[in-house]
């Protein structure tokens, strides 16, 4: 046992010294092996591009090639992300095709379970609030304009003590145990568990008018928007188009205001 | 009376400090967004996924937009078609169209096309319609080199002082009184005159394509990977001021960007008929080889790679499909490209490379016979005398 337990040991040193020579006499005399190697590129076929392999490589926040020079904002990190984000990426709406990307312009400053978890009318326990980015904490201090503020406006609710929350549909905890163990699970598990996850989230979720309307869905006044902001937001021009969309011209009069910092 | 004079002037006053400010502030920042795009595109989660997975960002940042080269133009100028929305008839931008700014040189309507038509006849164009080029959707477009630039902050012009700049405008505006249009052209021009891109990212821009080895196999090519073992990118990699990138030599003085051509052809700067001309980059700025002669502008600049490798190979290459796609393309443009006298210094490096390699292998191999004989002799005397 102890001359096998030497032997390996020896082995174990001598190896990469004889790999090493190898690998020597072969650049050395066998030179063609690596004509072959830069050859064996012109040698496939051109292949289908590799479309998956480019996703996971793209790692770029902002793609180089973006010929309208983005700003830094929309590579920001969100230190406290709704769990949807998780499953769902930053432009999670591409359903509907007419809306998707006004939907999408929506997520960078509305959690998700806003619209997706729908308060029923008359329900007094759920309220909307700031809450700001990097806290994550209830807040009524808001910097920015136009989608660029330093808070997102949550679902809040009061838990026993009274005090105010994140109203949170999906339980983030057993969704992230879901993703841990995702790959045990059977076909059927799996769409047994998102059924699960998605219990809370309506299948009719808020739509542009039920907002963008007098008293509608959000209290912009209660969030702090300015008089002046909250009248272009409650401008149904737009949104009555879209709702009733069949074709729709972009107007050019309407007037939706300069927005100032929220404060 | 008096009273209501005070007022009058105050409030005159008053109004011109809005008007005042409210304007200044428009010339740097607000784009005339007539078309009320930024109705939405202000946004910057405005996009979506593509169907090839490509995340397409629509948003536009107005501030950045009204300082940049196309800051006067408005959306559709550009983006034809966005007449509805969801904007599903868009046609794809053409930069060779007009778009409806006085040229000030010929007051006709402005267009790139000088440029599109330089640059469709040139190595990285799709070729005409009776030969077109295969795999174009290789080639690079208007948008995979340029992004919409924009103008240089006063400071940043000619390199340090805000202050010059001040001056060298103050100049202008004794005649061309109107201080915005001044202001726009002063930046035009001073923007023009050097380089916008620094030498490493102009590398990074073309080795992100002429690196590929398989893209470029696929056009015949081999890739430059071997640029990176050259002193012009040693120089580049150390911050040397003025260091030669691809484009000091593939567009020295008297060529544009958009009409390099391969070097077979006579009026390529690196065609051995202008080589001279290029490596003492007579006309520009600083003589790089002031005194280049034709046999020193033969020499080569990027080592020898796998055409070299394919020309020098003797006999057929064990497992190598001549008629593979790419590969007899290669060899063609090898044979056209590479001339006799550099297959032999091609053949005379690789015995130089096979000598080094024999003897560090000779080296390794010996010492590491010597060490084990020393091993087995020092444990057998450590045996004998036990």
């Amino acid at each position: 046992m102890k001359r096998l337990l030497v032997f390996l040991l020896k082995a174990v040193y001598l190896l990469p010294f004889f790999l090493f020579g190898a690998w020597l006499l072969q650049t050395a005399y066998f030179p063609q092996f690596e004509l072959k190697e830069s050859l064996a590129v012109v040698k496939s076929p051109a292949k289908e591009d590799d479309v998956f392999g480019k996703i996971l490589n793209r790692q770029e926040a902002v793609p180089r090639g973006h010929f309208h020079i983005v700003d830094e904002y929309i590579a920001q990190p969100e230190p406290n992300p709704p769990i949807c984000l998780t499953c769902h990426g930053t432009y999670p709406h591409s359903k509907n095709e007419k809306v998707r990307s006004l939907l999408n312009f929506h997520n960078g400053f509305i959690a998700c379970a806003v619209c997706h978890a729908r308060r029923e009318r008359g329900d007094e326990n759920i309220d909307f609030a700031w809450v700001d980015r990097n806290t994550g904490s209830i807040t009524t201090q808001v910097v920015g304009e136009y989608g660029k503020y330093s808070a997102k406006i949550f679902p809040i609710v009061r838990d026993a003590g009274g005090q105010k929350k994140i109203f949170r549909p999906v339980d983030e905890e057993a969704a992230r145990q879901f993703l841990k163990l995702k790959a045990q699970f059977t076909p059927d598990q799996i769409a047994q568990a998102k059924v699960k996850l998605h219990d809370h989230i309506t299948t009719h979720p808020v739509f542009c008018s039920d907002c963008h309307q007098k008293d509608g869905y959000l209290n912009f006044a209660k969030l702090g928007f300015p008089r002046q902001r909250i009248d272009h937001l409650n401008s149904t021009e737009v949104v009555g188009l879209v709702a009733k969309y069949k074709t729709f011209y972009i107007p050019s009069q309407i007037d939706f205001g300069v927005e100032k910092p929220l404060q | 009376m008096r009273l209501n004079l005070i007022n009058f002037i105050i409030f005159l006053a008053l109004l011109f400090v809005i008007l005042h400010f409210g304007l200044a502030s428009a010339q740097t920042d607000v784009i005339p967004d007539t078309e009320n795009c930024l109705l939405c595109h202000r946004y910057p989660s405005m996009g979506r996924y593509d169907k090839s997975g490509q995340k397409r960002i629509f948003y536009v940042n107005e501030k950045q937009f009204a300082n940049s080269v196309h800051g006067k133009l408005r959306c559709k100028a550009c983006h034809v078609g966005l007449d509805e929305i969801p904007h599903t008839d868009v046609k794809k931008v053409d930069c060779s169209s007009k778009c409806h700014i006085k040229e000030p040189s010929t007051d006709k309507e402005f267009s790139h096309i000088n440029m599109v038509e330089k640059y469709r006849a040139s190595v990285h164009g799709e070729g005409s319609a009776k030969k077109p080029k295969p795999f174009a959707e290789d080639l690079p477009t208007c948008k995979y080199c340029h992004n919409n630039p924009m103008y240089n902050p006063f400071r940043g012009m000619w390199g340090k002082s805000e202050a010059l700049s001040n001056e060298t405008l103050a100049r202008c505006i004794g005649c061309h009184t109107k201080k915005d249009w001044a202001e726009k052209f002063y930046s035009h021009f001073t923007q023009r005159m050097r380089n916008r891109r620094s030498q490493t990212e102009i590398i990074a821009l073309c080795t992100s394509c002429h690196e590929d080895r398989e893209k470029m196999a696929r056009h015949g090519l081999e890739s430059i990977e071997t640029y990176k073992d050259t002193f012009h990118w040693s120089q580049v990699k150390y911050g040397v001021e003025n260091a030669p990138d691809c484009l000091s030599c593939h567009v020295p003085v008297g060529y544009t960007t958009h009409d390099i051509r391969p070097r077979t052809d006579p009026v390529s700067p690196i065609n051995i008929a202008n080589r001279v001309n290029t490596c003492s980059n007579q006309g520009g700025l600083q003589t790089c080889h002031p005194g280049a002669t034709a046999r020193f502008a033969t020499g080569r600049v990027h080592a020898y790679g796998m055409k070299a490798q394919i020309i020098a190979a003797t006999g057929e290459v064990d497992g190598v499909d001549a008629e593979a796609q790419g590969l007899a393309l290669v060899r063609q443009r090898a044979e056209s490209d590479i001339p006799a006298e550099d297959i032999y210094h091609y053949k005379v490096l690789k015995l130089i490379k096979l000598f080094y390699q024999v003897l560090i292998a000779g080296t390794i191999g010996f010492m590491c016979l010597h060490q084990s004989l020393d091993y087995f002799r020092t444990k057998r005397k450590h045996k004998k005398s036990h």
